[in-house]
């Protein structure tokens, strides 16, 4: 029986007495900052991240009226902010940041900083399957239901998936950033 | 490495999203297992590590602004943050749309707007959707709704927009046309000195400026160029004769970026340049080492940089004109220093500012500074050790360029009024020539370089051993910056009239100069049908069609047109120097059937259509788990797709799809080692399995659907064909090859005959069973595949052959008489009859095509090539392809129509 997504998380249905505008501005209030982490987690870019979101909900507006009562414009939505994810790695070459150029925010951590840059790297290394995974459900706290529709995967898939992805992740960080990896407690 | 069963579910146990009876059996594995144990701990941590990692707050002002931006964009004003270009600009054609599907319905009018397009050079031509409507200053009628508008004019940057056309209110566009050369005619006018060239101390590197559009002067991004074989040494400059030059490799350090003065550093280690911008000149510096740059807060025009010893450097500018010491610290960001916190002591001393500098060069020995006063024109001197300042030249001249000589005695002046020397020693002051210098260059031995004229310009060197300075090279073009290696040889940087740029080494054989080109470049006059495409060169967006490029050579570059609409074209090539091609990309346009169909992103092996295209089942693998989907195109036609769950179903494992000629069943095996057959009812309900021996595969259904041949692999090297009733009963062997395999067989249209190809050692044999295993053969050959029947039964073709020799044999049936063939090259990948003909598929330079022949017209007519993608199945009643593609970066299906012209 597949699960269903939260009172938060579930859309108004296309309801009487709302015009498409305020449904729309109501969308945006709702999504905004679930979606923004999703596309920040994915591309580490702070301004890449909501020009993505701001292009996904300009996508979404264009298709509201193809969702009537059934249609989840949620899963939709982040669908196409995974896709656009994608697509601007695709069409970025991989840059590296001088540790100089990296955004030093109140409250600067080095450590923290650091352990970002790892994570980016070692992101970067996973391929796009894992990465999408992995991202979605430690960094985004999907469930795994939410990512099999999302992403279109089976149920199954998301599962070995994720272990996979976690498995790998480890590897990379055993073996490039050892002094960085997370401690097994004995 | 843990390989328990339960290995792929502790994530999902980890993350307690297994259910109960799932999660007993994973813990009861647990209990045992302590691989597990010990992956599941490395999972959480793993888990909590990503948890924890930052995530930054959304900008809240921008959200709030977010619909304010999205009217802003309409207008075409620039909002406060701009995004990148190519997720900025979709967003304004979505924006478009959007004001077109909110307007549209308001008015209700479909009456033209009028539009007026001017520009401020008239002549201009002007592109309307991709197609040419006329020249500026151009009125014309638009249909209400958005378009695309762009200007093209040669020497000029293409202009485009999307524009809003309303048929309420007339349009009209000023367009103001922006130079492409106007900063090189700058250069050639205001006689700065543009430094493009800078030669590292150990010469293994060149720091110059270009771009991969066109090698402007000024404008451009920081590029290196190593040799690796060193330049050839010029005669008498100290170096080992005889070095040959090889291409090197051309790098580039900083893109984007309007870049001007490169300097290296005394060690080699950093590269100093200049970065200018909107909001001023910023000095950015980059540790080649650490490969970090650093970049100083912008100031007004920094006409100048000199490194004074490894870890500082001068600049000259701001809007006193002034001097500032900067210090590139290892570890610090850069800091400007104020004249009184000057690290050079004797610098402090002097207020430099009380008379501000316009131009300056440092002594070899670093002990002297040269400068050009701004207040009263004359040359100073300035003892870096003693601090003394004295005046060098009694007149004030307007001077582009100051060098001193290599032994320190001379200082070399250009100026308006001519090029002068000044004897350090005795003061004496020298016309050497009467005419402009630009660029002034010592020669370690002697001899000063210096580049004189505007426009096409020449070298000239003046020797003092020989007296009179003289003209030595000159290539009809604009010499525009000098450099000298550590061995001596001199290079150039040049461009000719059009802006075709190259960098020359020149090298002193006696008297002549020889010069041969270092780096340069080929070019490539690049249009598209229809124009107004975007280029990538290495996936890096240059501009739009038609456009001329400039491209180094060495190397091969990879360049992509996209268009809207249009599949991408793509191609690599490389140009020789000097080399000019033209070339027209014809873009193929996207249909709208590119969305995906399929849901799941395993790869896509095999796709079967259902007869009455309602479904199509097709087999994937992940992680080596093939999956067999059963999918329902109806749902998807109604585009409700978007619901998860209701458009395919899995079969579970499964490979070879195949319908009854009804639709209503589908016959697959279960693949692996123990395949058995499986048939599913209509909607893709529960499978039943048929056969049960195992070693199953490649089911068939007959056509009237009274039974299922198939082939069973009981000895793997010999294949048997079987037979049996649809619904499992009655199996029995049809044909048992015991020299031989059955690679393949296919049912007559009326159900009295199977085909089958057999392999017996270097030969296929192609040959007809009856129902009671009676076999005639049809053709014994290489390479026999893909049998086909016409629809009417009354023809059967074969393919024959391989390797860029295959044609298609047709035969009469039941006859069997050879009736024609044609040839076809590369094989085919899939053959089907249709109507009066065959259409067959090739794939090719990753991607597909088409062929369809008809037999009643004997000429193959060629269908659409489809790139990057692998074919897979088609489906006659509606002329629609299908085909995997990994476009999105996971593996999809796609259907295309075959578009035969």
């Amino acid at each position: 029986m597949p699960q269903e997504l939260s009172e938060a998380e579930a859309p108004e249905p296309a309801s009487v007495g709302h015009s498409a505008q305020e449904r729309f501005e109501e969308f945006v209030r709702r999504y905004e900052k679930r979606l923004f982490a999703l596309a920040y987690h994915y591309t580490g870019n702070h301004d890449r991240a909501e020009e993505i979101a701001q292009e996904a909900f300009l996508k979404a507006y264009l298709g509201f009226d193809r969702f009537r009562g059934e249609a989840q414009v949620f899963t939709w939505l982040y669908r196409i902010v995974v896709n656009l994810c994608i697509d601007d790695r695709r069409k970025r070459k991989p840059v590296e940041v001088p540790i100089d150029d990296l955004p030093i925010s109140d409250g600067f951590d080095p450590d923290r900083s650091e352990r970002e840059m790892v994570l980016r790297e070692a992101l970067d290394q996973l391929a796009e399957p894992l990465r999408v995974c992995l991202i979605m459900h430690d960094m985004d706290g999907f469930s795994y239901q939410e990512m099999a529709r999302i992403l279109r995967f089976p149920l199954g898939t998301v599962m070995s998936r994720m272990n996979s992805a976690r498995r790998k992740m480890r590897r990379i960080l055993e073996s490039q950033y050892p002094e960085l990896r997370p401690k097994v407690k004995r | 490495m843990s390989r328990c069963r339960q290995e792929r579910f502790l994530a999902a146990y980890l993350d307690q999203e297994l259910c109960s009876s799932a999660r007993a059996r994973v813990e009861e594995h647990l209990a045992e297992c302590a691989d597990c144990r010990r992956n599941l701990a490395e999972q959480e941590e793993m888990r909590d590590w990503l948890v924890s990692c930052h995530t930054p707050a959304h900008s809240p002002a921008y959200w709030q602004a977010f619909e304010a931006r999205l009217r802003e964009r309409r207008r075409g004003r620039q909002p406060g943050r701009v995004g990148s270009w190519p997720v900025a600009w979709r967003a304004a054609v979505a924006l478009v749309m959007l004001f077109v599907l909110s307007f549209g319905v308001a008015t209700g009018s479909v009456s033209p707007s009028k539009a007026e397009i001017l520009s401020n050079i008239p002549g201009a031509t002007v592109y309307l959707d991709g197609e040419v409507v006329g020249i500026t200053p151009l009125r014309l009628s638009l249909a209400p709704g958005s378009h695309r508008v762009a200007l093209h004019k040669e020497g000029f940057r293409v202009w485009e927009e999307m524009v809003m056309a309303l048929s309420s209110a007339p349009l009209r566009l000023e367009v103001k046309l922006v130079s492409k050369s106007g900063e090189a005619n700058a250069q050639r006018t205001g006689l700065q000195q543009f430094a493009l060239l800078s030669v590292s101390p150990n010469s293994e590197t060149i720091a110059f400026l270009g771009s991969k559009e066109d090698f402007r002067a000024g404008t451009g991004e920081l590029w290196l160029y190593h040799p690796a074989g060193g330049y050839r040494a010029a005669a008498g400059y100290n170096a080992a004769a005889g070095d040959n030059v090889t291409r090197g490799q051309v790098e580039k350090v900083r893109e984007g970026l309007a870049i001007v003065r490169p300097a290296w550093s005394p060690d080699g280690k950093r590269l100093a340049y200049v970065i200018s911008g909107a909001n001023g000149d910023s000095l950015a510096i980059w540790d080649r080492d650490r490969n970090v740059t650093r970049t100083a807060s912008p100031e007004q025009a920094l006409a100048q940089i000199a490194w004074l010893n490894r870890d500082q450097l001068l600049t000259l500018g701001g809007s006193d004109s002034r001097l500032t010491l900067h210090e590139a610290m290892s570890d610090q960001q850069l800091s400007s220093l104020e004249h009184d916190s000057l690290r050079v002591e004797n610098l402090r001393q002097h207020d430099l500012s009380s008379f501000p500098v316009e131009r300056f060069a440092l002594s070899p020995d670093g002990n002297w500074l040269a400068y050009l006063a701004a207040t009263d024109g004359r040359i100073y001197l300035l003892s870096l050790q003693t601090s003394v300042n004295r005046a060098l030249s009694q007149v004030g001249r307007e001077c582009f360029a100051l060098a001193w000589s290599p032994s320190g005695q001379e200082l070399a002046a250009a100026s308006r009024d001519g090029l002068f020397l000044y004897d350090l020693t005795s003061e004496k002051e020298t016309l050497l020539c009467p005419q402009l210098a630009t660029e002034l260059l010592w020669t370690p031995d002697g001899p000063l370089l210096f580049l004189q004229g505007e426009g096409e310009n020449a070298l000239w060197r003046w020797n003092p051993r020989e007296g009179e300075p003289r003209e030595i090279y000159r290539d009809g073009g604009n010499l525009n910056s000098l450099a000298l290696s550590q061995g001596g040889a001199i290079l150039l940087y040049s461009s000719d009239a059009t802006g075709f740029r190259r960098l020359w080494q020149a090298d002193f054989s006696g008297q002549e100069l020889a010069v041969s080109p270092l780096l340069s470049a080929g070019k490539l006059a690049l249009s598209s049908q229809p124009q107004a495409a975007e280029v990538y060169l290495d996936d890096e967006y240059l501009c739009r069609t038609p456009t001329t490029l400039t491209l180094s050579e060495g190397g091969t570059v990879s360049l992509t047109l996209k268009k809207e609409t249009y599949q991408d074209w793509r191609l690599r090539f490389s140009l020789a120097e000097g080399e000019t091609r033209e070339l027209t990309a014809r873009l193929l346009p996207v249909k709208s059937e590119y969305q995906p169909l399929s849901e799941t992103e395993g790869e896509k092996r095999e796709a079967s259509f259902s007869p009455n295209g309602k479904w199509l089942a097709y087999s994937e693998e992940f992680l080596g788990n093939s999956r067999l989907q059963w999918m329902d195109l109806e749902v998807i036609a109604r585009g409700s797709m978007l619901t998860s769950g209701s458009v395919s179903r899995d079969l579970g494992p499964g490979a070879h799809p195949a319908w009854s000629e009804d639709s209503q069943l589908l016959y697959f095996d279960r693949g692996g080692a123990n395949s058995n057959i499986w048939v599913a009812g209509e909607g893709g309900g529960e499978a039943t399995q048929l056969t049960i021996s195992g070693a199953a595969g490649n089911p068939l259904p007959s056509p009237q659907g009274g039974w299922v041949a198939y082939r069973q692999a009981l000895d793997p090297a010999h294949p048997e064909l079987w037979l049996m009733n649809a619904d499992g009963g009655d199996a029995r062997l049809l044909v048992q090859e015991e020299a031989g395999q059955i690679y393949a067989h296919r049912w007559s249209p009326d159900g009295s005959e199977i085909l089958i190809l057999v392999h017996l050692g270097n030969l296929d044999e192609a040959r007809l069973v009856n129902l009671e295993g009676a076999q005639r053969t049809l053709i014994s050959g290489r390479d026999l595949s893909l049998a086909v029947w016409s629809p009417d039964g009354r023809f059967l073709t074969l393919q024959v052959g391989a390797e860029g020799r295959s044609e298609l044999q047709i035969f009469r049936y039941p006859e069997l008489q050879f009736y024609a063939s044609q040839s076809i090259g590369q094989e085919s990948a899939s053959l089907f009859w249709v109507e009066d003909g065959l259409t067959w598929f090739q794939g090719k330079a990753n991607g597909f095509q088409g062929f369809h022949l008809d037999l009643t017209q004997g000429v193959p007519q060629v269908g659409k090539f489809i790139s990057d993608c692998r074919f897979l199945d088609f489906n006659p009643p509606t002329d629609l392809s299908l085909f995997a593609a990994d476009w999105n970066g996971i593996n999809q299906l796609y259907q295309t129509e075959a578009a035969f012209p």
